[in-house]
């Protein structure tokens, strides 16, 4: 870890806790609780693993400092494992039986759909993490804030990118659950504002093993890059399929191929594609995040957005919590107090800086913003190299249109 | 007295009242949202009891029938302003019709094949109701505000006290099937449709009739789980339902009368608490169910009705079979 990046990552926390300090401070008062309910044994369970992680740490930095004003910081966890109404029954439980200050979770977009309304019904504030379905802030949810990217950001980003590096026609294939379909719309509406034409597109069942029916079709259009919207199984088995059937083009994957289990099942397949990523590792605080996160967990990890949102969601917590008011309503016993200072916290201090984005770029919320990354700044591209093992940074030489 | 027993009757009373008196031991509105969903499951699983249990149709469109229900009762009121009275009929007809309209042709299947049949209906529903995004929300789905009326507004408990209603009228009706004329007609059709038909037994209308009645309390129960969960999204359709749905037959007993009721317990609050067992939860969960599975084939309601039966059995008649009889002959498979 270098000085200044490991001194980045320790201001961080020391400012929790002499902010925490300067609010109060007891010997043993009353834990505060946080509920994390994310997926952990289901599909998505790589993202909710990665961001568990990432939010412990921020805990267990603000543990170490003492807690917030004395208070230690409890952690609760649930496995929703992809089962929506299973995470909004746990939801209602981290309201009314764990008395928690707020949630913490909601990877993929099912789950995080079922605890929406939880969290407006029991008046708790709702860190949303990765799902990307844009329609999940439009709708009024004053509990909500979102800290992972929207899907049409994603979209955004690599269109720029395709814009800027000269290509015109694409092809799209994505699967058929919630995130595949909406980041194919988010796909073709922002293609389209950069005059890209989707010139071949295929959809698939997640569960589908042959893939070559589709990829054929790609192969056959004269689309100059394929972009893949996938969950980890299946985009291993398209890049695969894009592999041995000898496509050809420059192809872009959704950020699931960050994942470790696609990379490690498409192997040498996914070498070279080129995935959108919000963790610049040119910054010294995010190198010095990833070394102490594999130190803490004992293994290596490529520096992908999962982990680094939990962080981020938990830092910003914790942050707000440190502020009078809402130590004040936690000191006062009233919980609903404190939920309610919390949420009021987050909007008053509106804008954040995090591990996310580019150095530049910070979250920014407001009551009729709850998605806090802004629309630049935020994305980086990264490609895959060395059999699917590495995260590397791209050589946009390389990346252009497919003749 | 012998009345008061027959067909479970005394089990339904038993089990309204410990329903009804439930609330008053709960301590939070988690707790009533848990008791609740175990209502709305036991709804589910009474139609798939009737359809599989009793006339041995099995149907992998339940789930779908459940999401149709609840986005009907959503769209009704969300799109054309619809009170939530006139909304939940509408929907529940909609849903009606449907089966109706998918069960003249499907129903001409059997076994396997009726089951991926009615399975591509279900995947059909999912892809729509992700897909559409206008209309139906997508994955974020439509919300279902509380209903209303003037400043009266449903709180929880009076939910959880309509869903007890709702759902003893739903076993009431589902004894009543199980112990008339269509009960037997069922039975006969799910041992041998040739057999049935050859004694007058209406095949076809018998498998169409059961079909859209399990439609309809998958619609109710869909509706019920829309209010509780305060909206409805392209979940309620998926597989994780029929999953919850086979699992209570396994664990609840299929064609019993009180399995689907007894299953929905299990089913709601075993995940609930599991969850202390972290990493370990789900392979607790699937070693009770090889158990189920292997030891007990008619579930917990099979055990307890066969205890009932012989609590109840005089003991100068051994031989006598019981007047309970809960256990429908060839039911648990």
């Amino acid at each position: 870890m270098t000085r200044i990046g490991e001194g980045l990552l320790k201001t961080s926390s020391l400012a929790i806790a002499i902010t925490a300090l300067m609010a109060g401070s007891a010997l043993s008062k009353d834990a505060i609780r946080i509920c994390s309910i994310d997926d952990r044994s289901g599909a998505a369970a790589d993202t909710g693993n990665e961001s568990y992680r990432g939010l412990k740490m921020a805990v267990e930095a603000a543990n170490a400092a003492g807690g917030i004003s004395g208070h230690m910081i409890e952690m609760i966890e649930y496995d929703g494992k992809t089962d929506p109404q299973l995470s909004a029954s746990f939801a209602a439980r981290c309201a009314e039986d764990d008395n928690a200050l707020l949630i913490v979770g909601g990877n993929p977009a099912g789950p995080a759909a079922a605890i929406l309304p939880i969290a407006d019904e029991y008046d708790i504030p709702f860190f949303m993490l990765s799902a990307g379905t844009d329609n999940l802030t439009d709708n009024p949810a004053p509990w909500l804030f979102r800290f992972g990217p929207r899907n049409a950001q994603d979209a955004i980003a690599y269109a720029q990118l395709l814009d800027e590096q000269g290509f015109k026609k694409v092809a799209l294939i994505y699967n058929t659950l919630p995130f595949g379909l909406d980041s194919a719309a988010a796909a073709r509406e922002h293609l389209a504002e950069h005059g890209i034409s989707v010139v071949a597109e295929e959809g698939y069942d997640i569960a589908a093993t042959d893939l070559s029916p589709q990829v054929l079709n790609l192969k056959a259009s004269d689309a100059e890059a394929v972009l893949v919207f996938p969950y980890p199984a299946d985009g291993a088995r398209v890049l695969k399929t894009l592999d041995q059937l000898q496509v050809g083009k420059p192809v872009i994957v959704s950020r699931s191929a960050l994942l470790k289990t696609l990379r490690e099942i498409a192997g040498p397949a996914s070498d070279g594609i080129l995935i959108p990523n919000t963790v610049d590792t040119a910054r010294e605080d995010v190198q010095a995040f990833f070394q102490a996160y594999e130190k803490a967990y004992g293994e290596e990890t490529q520096p992908t957005l999962y982990p680094v949102i939990g962080y981020d969601a938990g830092m910003i917590a914790l942050q707000v919590m440190a502020r009078p008011e809402v130590v004040e309503a936690i000191e006062s016993g009233d919980i609903q107090a404190a939920r309610t200072a919390l949420r009021d916290g987050v909007l008053a201090q509106a804008e954040f800086k995090g591990l996310q984005g580019k150095e530049a770029a910070s979250y920014s919320f407001a009551d009729d913003k709850r998605h806090g990354s802004p629309d630049q700044d935020w994305f980086t591209f990264t490609t895959v190299a060395n059999g699917g093992v590495d995260l590397v940074p791209p050589d946009l030489s390389k990346f252009v249109p497919a003749r | 007295m012998r009345s008061l027993f027959r067909n479970g009757n005394l089990a339904i009373v038993l089990i309204v009242v410990v329903a009804l008196i439930l609330p008053a031991l709960l301590s939070s509105g988690y707790q009533l949202r848990m008791v609740s969903i175990i209502w709305v499951f036991a709804l589910l699983a009474m139609g798939f009891n009737l359809l599989y249990g009793i006339t041995g149709q099995i149907s992998m469109a339940q789930q779908a029938f459940f999401a149709i229900g609840a986005y009907g009762f959503a769209m009704l009121q969300a799109k054309l302003g619809w009170s939530p009275f006139v909304a939940l009929p509408v929907a529940v007809v909609i849903v009606a019709c449907v089966a109706a309209v998918i069960g003249l042709p499907l129903l001409r299947l059997r076994t396997h094949y009726l089951a991926m049949a009615t399975l591509a209906f279900s995947l059909m529903m999912v892809g729509l109701t992700n897909r559409w995004v206008d209309f139906t929300g997508g994955s974020a789905g439509i919300q279902i505000r509380t209903i209303t009326v003037g400043d009266w507004s449903m709180s929880r408990a009076e939910l959880y006290y309509t869903l007890v209603i709702v759902a003893a009228i739903g076993l009431v009706i589902h004894n009543f099937i199980i112990s008339g004329h269509l009960g037997r007609a069922m039975q006969a059709v799910r041992d041998d449709e040739t057999g049935a038909e050859s004694l007058g037994v209406n095949v076809t209308a018998v498998k169409l009739r059961v079909f859209v009645l399990a439609a309809v309390y998958a619609a109710v129960g869909g509706i019920g789980y829309g209010l509780i969960s305060r909206q409805v999204n392209p979940s309620f359709g998926e597989f994780p339902v029929i999953v919850s749905l086979l699992t209570i037959a396994v664990v609840g007993g299929l064609g019993t009368r009180f399995g689907p009721v007894i299953g929905a317990i299990v089913v709601v609050l075993a995940p609930q608490a599991l969850a202390r067992f972290g990493e370990f939860e789900t392979l607790i969960y699937g070693l009770c169910l090889g158990v189920f599975l292997i030891f007990l084939p008619n579930g917990l309601s099979g055990v307890m009705e066969r205890l009932g039966a012989r609590m109840l059995r005089p003991s100068s008649a051994p031989g006598r079979r019981s007047v309970t009889k809960n256990i429908v002959e060839g039911g648990a498979r």
